[in-house]
């Protein structure tokens, strides 16, 4: 028996027993890339502050679905802001952009009503406004307020500027003819031009309404208006008469402009009857100059073509008056700075249009072309300026006050009045009165005598009593006549009747009905 | 030659002395007296009879007969003694006066162009066929100078004659105007003109 000799083979590869711990790895790889391959963006969110915000608890929310979660809350640097690091969901990936707007979500009470009270139980949340532009942005700036226009909708934003804040705030609403198309964004003040910028925003398809014509007016409260036009009172809706409100329109005899885009900025007008007062693009200033009173010109007086209202009094040039005549200034005409606008006149709005009234006014000027100072309300007081050409006026030139054109003026009102009177009174001062008073007294005894004579002749009894004498005649001719026609009728039926008269027939007899 | 002249001239005219005897004529007088023993208040309001237009076939002074169908005959023996228009305005006015208890008047005054109008037109007034007497007349009753149309009225009535002969026809008829007087005095009362008899 052979003694049996194990072979001993060596044998070759990696053992089978690591196959396991080879595809556990694999496995686990692919569980964390396949984890980090699906999970959301993380991004963070800047705010003011962390009110009613907890980490894992506060979620993110677009349209009301829940795209997020809220992971961690931590201050900031620079200690004065709070850092919100949120994780969305994959599929809100897409909706991070470069305009994408966060804001916090929380019950919020204000005059243009509550917001928010759907938290109040449920919590707050960040919600998030999906943008429109380039895609990949991850940290973000949470809004203050809560924008009053979503994201996305068609319409027309834009800026109110203002010299002064008024009763504008946000969410306040924008009217065309009393009806809401619009709303106020937001407010701040620009310091660099010293303006509060209103930024609105206006729906489509009203935003069609907005035209490089258009002009904007506070709508707020109750408008009073006391000038040389009347006394007028405007109110608006309770809404804006609470909360305030912005109304649009064209200013009077303007037609609509060219469309307007995104980012235009519109003046913001205090009220509706100060958007007549600059309608136009184009205006010529002139200086006109008064000797009499003023009180009662304030700027933005109507200056007025017989009767059309052609421009406004901007100011009066008293600081140039001074720089002109030094202290021999007192007693010299007040200039006052008028603006003309040839768009008001037929002669188009448009820098020819100012030429050409340029051109008409210096003619005019030659030809008795002035300018008086007229009360436009007795009430008040308020006077106005009116343009008008007096073919009696001397021919003038047309002078130049601080660089500006002047129109010659002429006295009028009260002061023209009294010039002519003392005119009148001078010619009667003249006249020989005495001769004319004599010689008037003679005439009017003798008109007297004539007037009592008349008198009496009218009322006399036979003129009283000629109407009815003539009614008589007429009737009596009338009379006559019918006789006459009858006499004719008897010669035309029997001519011999003249001489031989007929045998007299009596007439028919009436007879009474007998039972 | 003369003489034949003459003597031709003289028979002719004794021929025609010599016709037929003219009938006498007849007339009558339309006329109403005033209430007697009253006396009137002044009128609270000032009424004018303004005009009484009669048709043209009662222009003539005859009273007017029918004879036939559609057939007048104006009576040349019987005649109203004063033009038809101007007695029919006088008896009118003094009915309506007697009515109302106070004066209206015929005049057109500066006072009338403030009061109340009464325009009369007779359309008939003439003896029928059948024995009586026919009155048709209408009256419209205006206010101010503008003559302002209140309201219009229409009377048209017949009376039987009392006895034959013209007498009783001219009886008739004024009966007949007296009647339309008493119409148009109820017609001022129906537009407001007040009345002073109960």
């Amino acid at each position: 028996m052979a003694d049996a000799t194990p072979e001993v083979s060596k044998r070759r590869g990696i053992p089978r027993i690591w196959l396991v711990p080879i595809i556990a790895l694999l496995l686990g790889i692919w569980m964390v890339y396949w984890t980090w391959h699906n999970q959301g963006p993380e991004i963070t969110i800047t705010l003011a502050n962390a009110e009613g915000i907890e980490a894992g608890k506060t979620k993110i929310k677009t349209r009301s679905v829940a795209v997020g979660l809220v992971e961690s809350v931590r201050l900031g640097e620079d200690l004065e802001s709070v850092i919100v690091t949120a994780r969305l969901d994959p599929v809100a990936a897409n909706l991070l952009r470069e305009d994408t707007q966060f804001w916090v979500v929380r019950v919020r009470v204000g005059l243009g009503g509550v917001s928010g009270l759907g938290t109040l139980l449920s919590g707050g949340y960040i919600e998030l406004d999906p943008g429109e532009g380039a895609p990949g942005r991850r940290h973000f700036e949470g809004l203050k307020d809560v924008p009053v226009t979503p994201g996305g909708t068609p319409g027309l934003k834009f800026t109110l500027l203002s010299e002064e804040a008024g009763a504008l705030s946000v969410g306040n609403p924008i009217l065309y003819n009393g009806f809401q198309v619009g709303r106020v964004e937001s407010t701040d003040f620009d310091v660099e031009s010293q303006h509060i910028h209103h930024r609105a925003f206006i729906d489509a398809p009203y935003d069609a309404l907005v035209t490089s014509t258009t002009r904007f007016w506070n709508a707020s409260g109750i408008s009073f208006n006391a000038t040389a036009d009347g006394i007028e009172l405007r109110t608006g809706s309770l809404q804006t008469m609470l909360i305030g409100g912005v109304a649009f329109g064209l200013p009077d005899d303007v037609k609509a402009g060219q469309p307007v885009e995104d980012g235009i900025n519109f003046e913001l007008h205090p009220d509706r009857k100060s958007i007549n007062d600059q309608p136009y693009e184009h205006y010529v200033e002139y200086v006109v100059a008064f000797s009499q009173s003023v009180r009662g010109l304030r700027p933005g007086a109507p200056v007025e073509y017989r009767g059309l209202p052609s421009g406004r009094v901007e100011r009066l040039m008293l600081e140039e008056l001074a720089a002109e005549s030094g202290e021999e200034g007192e007693g010299r005409p007040i200039p006052i700075l008028v603006r003309l606008e040839p768009g008001r006149l037929p002669f188009g709005d448009t820098s020819e249009g100012a030429a050409r009234l340029k051109r008409s006014i210096e003619k005019g000027i030659q030809n008795g072309f002035r300018a008086t100072l007229e009360t436009g309300n007795l009430l008040t007081g308020s006077l106005f300026i009116s343009l008008d050409i007096y073919p009696d006026e001397e021919a003038a030139e047309q002078g130049t006050f601080a660089g500006r054109p002047t129109i010659p003026t002429i006295a009028s009102g009260i002061d023209s009045i009294a010039k002519k009177v003392t005119q009148l009174l001078d010619k009667l001062n003249e006249l020989r009165l005495e001769e004319v008073t004599d010689s008037a007294d003679v005439t009017l005894q003798e008109l007297t005598v004539a007037i009592t004579e008349l008198r009496a002749l009218v009322s006399s009894h036979g003129v009283q009593s000629l109407p009815n004498s003539i009614e008589s005649s007429l009737d009596e001719l009338d009379r006559t006549l019918n006789s006459v026609r009858a006499l004719a009728d008897a010669l035309e039926h029997q001519p011999n009747s003249l001489i031989f008269s007929r045998e007299p027939t009596p007439d028919p007899e009436p007879r009474a009905t007998h039972p | 030659m003369r003489f034949g002249f003459s003597l031709l001239l003289v028979c002719v005219t004794a021929i025609a002395c010599a016709g037929a005897p003219a009938l006498p004529r007849n007339y009558y007088l339309m006329r109403a007296t005033a209430s007697e023993g009253v006396s009137r208040v002044q009128a609270p309001v000032t009424i004018t009879l303004e005009n009484v237009n009669v048709a043209p076939y009662l222009s003539d002074q005859g009273l007017v007969l029918e004879i036939a169908a559609n057939q007048v005959q104006s009576a040349r023996q019987h005649l109203w003694a004063e033009p038809l228009d101007e007695s029919l305005q006088i008896y009118l006015r003094t009915q309506i006066s007697n009515q109302l208890g106070y004066e209206i008047s015929t005049n057109v005054s500066p006072e009338s162009a403030l009061g109340y109008g009464v325009n009369v037109s007779i359309e008939q007034l003439h003896g029928t066929l059948s024995g009586a007497a026919r009155l048709v007349a209408s009256w419209r009753i205006t206010l101010g100078g503008d003559a302002a149309e209140l309201a219009a009225f229409r009377f048209a009535r017949t009376r039987p004659l009392t006895q034959d002969g013209y007498p009783a026809l001219a009886n008739a008829e004024v009966a007949l105007v007296g009647e339309l007087a008493i119409a148009i005095a109820d017609s001022l009362g129906e537009v407001g003109i007040p009345s002073t008899k109960p």
